[in-house]
């Protein structure tokens, strides 16, 4: 049970986590500005608010360094979209993956989502940061932490060998494994699937090029055999702007649902893998507390105990968090791939509908032409 | 090369001479290849034909190309019943039968009434000797043929060899001869090493269709379906080996009719275009000639692109696949197979398409590529002609200055040389001026079929294409309906 009683009667969020939404993007140079947008718990209307990456930085930095919050290290906490960059280099776009194809509005609906994510987590919601986030017309302050346990390059000094540290819990040793092999694997298939998107996209360019090429053919003059042509050519030209139409549909919909749900997917696999580290962090300092308490000279003795007692009890909190946030996770990975898996499925059906109805009319009129 | 084999078929080469026309030499200048090269017996040079194969002068490079290196790594599976013809049809499996065409036509008595197909294509003998042989089958009821159903075996040479005598007796009298396929030393090394991966079959493929479309448009042209080399070519169970395969490439026959009218346009002596149409369409052609090839190139870059989509379906498949087996949740795992296979079958359905692409598009605008070689030469042999008759017409004024000359001489032997001479001379500007009409007029005539040829030929690929598309469309929407329930079901 978390001890925030006391705490929840001034933090809590007075906006609708639900209904955040990342409605405009707008493009200074080199700067890129947020506009969200939510509504007031009251009923009396919404929040609008401008907020650059670094403010979102500064939320989930936050977030990290909160203190008396027990087993905060058990959080799988809610992954950050990469830096997006004004026209991105060949490796930050690789990075991006899906996030930074059609002018930001993937990474609009990502960082959306982040935001839902914070605003709906039972821990992080009560963080009064969040609700600066979302409601201070002024943008939050900018200063870097100094504290900041979640460093990333910390963790990476700490040595990477700790991440194959045996584990004493069956749920965490099975958990790590799969994690490893759901990890690799959702990163690979979200590649894959980009691949697929750009290639489309490329298709959908080249049919534009061709459509365009046939009406440089076109012929004028009275001769009826020079009006056939060119009527050939003219039609020919539209129906391939209907396959241009229909392959841009495609990609849009695979990138506005799997493409996304896969991303997301990956990241939030990610953020569980850096999480199920901490914890193992927590067990070798456990474990070293132990031994440092057993070996202790009787001066000493006191002291090793208490740091045994307190790792305990950190270690502990950690878990039960943890266990809490695995579940939770694996629960809403499954419902986010089947909405996602569904929306595909049916935007894809729909357009695929749609582009027969259009070649069928196509052919008909061509039929119709003889 | 197949071509350059002579074992099973007689060496000699035959004559024949069309009934009404007489034969005439194409080459008249130093420029092109001397005459005798046409009925050589030597023995071929491998590497001279190689030369010429792959020359960059060639007009006809761009053509060249569309045969070439193609991305290797792709699978491509033989074309499906997706893109048969509407046109009833007993085959369905295009990659060793192939496509019908029926076109209804009146010419005189005998309606127009041919189906053509060429087939079946293996592989005689072994290594660098091996060629490829071709089942040609005729379905007709013209009288101009022994009998209504028939088929023969011809290799590519063959062909090549009917295209090199239609062009010596045609092309110079003002008549667009259908241009053979090209040849392709990659492609066939390929088939001759044995190597049957997909983009030799691929190869074979291409080839065998546009040798159909090649001899199609040959026995449509209702001047060249009756010359006799034609019939012998369909009907005749053995046919006389062409021999020089240098002469036989049907780039290097236009090659040699445009070097010679470049050398004709070298000659400061214009012609004076009297005639507008001819200026016109000229001009038209040119323009057509760049137009054609630009979308050309367009539609291989689609290729291009659709076999990547295949190729990155094909491996999202897979990836999906692993994400399937290594879910938990059981029926999440299920549907992510699921997925996998759905991925797997619209990738089959991607590389139809690409080939729908490739054998409609890319094949009709490389044939009309080359046909446009073919009526360009037309056009030039009409000035060839114009430039002939205009010298007789010189040379036939300077006689008669020099025999005027010779009337106040006493040389009455030589007077009536010049006299004799003059009359030889004006019954040859009088051919010269009947011979320049008659190709003005056969190229009329010719120009006014092309562009007929060109609408039909258009609609029909455009119409072929049109109806896989909806076919690939509607596989697509089972596809889809049949995933639904899956994803569905997941919870």
């Amino acid at each position: 049970m978390m001890q925030e009683e006391a705490n929840e009667a001034t933090s809590v969020l007075s906006v609708y986590g639900h209904t955040i939404k990342v409605t405009e993007v707008l493009q200074d140079g080199d700067t890129l500005t947020f506009i969200i947008v939510s509504q007031k718990l009251s009923g009396t209307g919404e929040y609008h608010v401008d907020r650059t990456y670094e403010d979102f930085e500064w939320l989930q930095q936050h977030l990290y360094a909160q203190e008396d919050v027990p087993g905060l290290q058990g959080v799988i906490f809610p992954p950050l979209p990469v830096r997006p960059q004004v026209n991105a280099s060949a490796k930050v776009m690789k990075q991006l993956g899906f996030l930074g194809l059609g002018e930001w509005q993937p990474y609009c609906k990502a960082l959306e989502t982040f935001l839902r994510q914070v605003a709906a987590h039972s821990i992080l919601r009560k963080n009064k940061t969040v609700e600066v986030f979302l409601t201070s017309t002024d943008p939050p302050g900018r200063q870097k932490l100094r504290r900041n346990i979640f460093n990333r390059l910390s963790q990476a000094v700490e040595g990477l060998w700790k991440e194959g540290h045996k584990d004493v819990d069956e749920f965490f040793h099975t958990e790590r494994d799969h994690n490893l092999v759901l990890t690799g694997h959702t990163r690979t298939a979200a590649e894959k699937f980009l691949d697929v998107v750009l290639t489309e996209q490329k298709i959908a360019v080249a049919c534009g090029h061709f459509a365009a090429a046939l009406h440089i053919c076109v012929e004028n003059g009275e001769d009826p055999e020079k009006k056939a042509f060119s009527r050939v050519c003219v039609k020919l030209s539209e129906v391939f702007d209907s396959i241009k139409k229909n392959m841009t549909s495609i990609a849009v919909n695979d990138m506005n649902t799997l493409g996304l749900a896969l991303d997301l997917d990956s990241r939030y696999l990610e953020a569980e893998k850096e999480m199920l580290f901490r914890r193992t962090c927590k067990l070798v300092e456990l474990e070293n507390a132990r031994k440092n308490a057993e070996r202790a000279k009787p001066v000493k003795k006191n002291a090793m105990e208490e740091v045994k007692k307190a790792a305990e009890g950190e270690f502990e909190q950690i878990c039960k968090v943890a266990k809490q946030e695995i579940v939770q996770l694996n629960q809403e990975r499954v419902e986010m791939l089947q909405k996602n898996l569904i929306q595909w499925c049916e935007q894809q059906l729909q357009t695929a509908k749609e582009g027969a109805d259009a070649y069928n009319q196509h052919l008909q009129a061509f039929i119709a032409m003889a | 090369m197949d071509d350059l084999q002579m074992k099973q078929l007689p060496r000699c080469l035959e004559r024949t001479e069309p009934a009404s026309l007489s034969a005439v030499d194409i080459s008249t200048n130093s420029n092109g290849p001397k005459q005798d090269s046409f009925f050589d017996d030597d023995n071929e040079d491998l590497f001279a034909e190689a030369t010429e194969e792959v020359s960059l002068d060639s007009p006809e490079r761009d053509v060249l190309l569309s045969d070439g290196p193609s991305p290797a790594i792709t699978p491509i599976t033989p074309p499906t019943s997706v893109i048969t013809p509407r046109i009833g049809n007993t085959h369905d499996d295009m990659f060793t039968h192939s496509s019908f065409d029926e076109v209804e036509e009146e010419e005189g008595g005998d309606s127009f009434d041919i189906h053509l197909s060429v087939s079946d294509p293996e592989k005689i003998g072994d290594g660098m000797n091996a060629y490829m042989a071709y089942k040609v089958t005729t379905k007709t009821s013209m009288s101009l043929f022994k009998q209504r159903d028939f088929s023969v075996k011809r290799r590519f040479s063959d062909f090549l060899g009917l295209h090199s005598k239609l062009a010596s007796k045609y092309l110079h009298i003002g008549y667009i001869v259908p241009p053979a396929p090209e040849k392709s030393i990659v492609g066939m090394t390929k088939v001759k090493v044995g190597k049957e991966d997909q983009s030799s079959n691929e190869f074979v493929e291409k080839r065998r269709s546009a040798l159909e479309r090649y001899l199609m448009r040959t026995v449509k042209h209702p001047i060249l379906l009756k010359d006799p080399d034609v019939l012998q070519f369909l009907e005749s169970s053995e046919l006389p080996r062409a021999v020089n395969t240098q002469a036989l490439s049907s780039a290097g026959i236009l090659r040699m009719v445009n070097k010679a009218a470049d050398a004709v346009n070298k000659m400061t002596i214009k012609m004076n275009e009297s005639d507008a149409w001819f200026e016109e369409k000229q001009q038209h052609f040119e323009n057509l000639d760049i137009q054609l090839k630009k979308l050309h190139a367009s539609v291989e870059s689609l290729v291009c692109h659709r076999k990547e989509l295949s190729v990155n379906t094909a491996q999202f498949a897979k990836s999906a696949a692993m994400l399937g087996n290594s879910e938990d949740h059981t029926a999440l795992s299920r549907a992510l197979s699921q997925l996998a296979e759905v991925e797997e079958k619209i990738d089959q359905l991607h590389q139809d398409q690409a080939n729908a692409d490739l054998y409609l598009f890319s094949e009709l605008l490389g044939d009309y590529v080359r046909l446009i070689s073919a009526v360009k030469g037309v056009f030039d042999q009409r000035m060839k002609t114009w430039q002939k008759w205009q010298d007789s017409q010189m040379l036939l004024q300077k006689k008669r200055e020099a025999e005027a000359k010779l009337q106040f001489t006493n040389k009455p032997d030589k007077l009536q040389q010049a006299k004799d001479e003059i009359k030889e001379l004006e019954g040859k500007v009088q051919q010269g001026e009947r011979d320049f009409e008659q190709i003005s007029k056969t190229i009329r005539k010719e120009v006014s079929r092309f562009e007929k040829e060109r609408v039909k030929d258009f609609k029909m690929i455009i119409v072929k294409y049109l109806e896989s598309l909806v076919q690939t469309q509607q596989q697509l929407i089972k596809y889809w309906e049949a995933f639904l329930p899956e994803a569905k079901a997941i919870s």
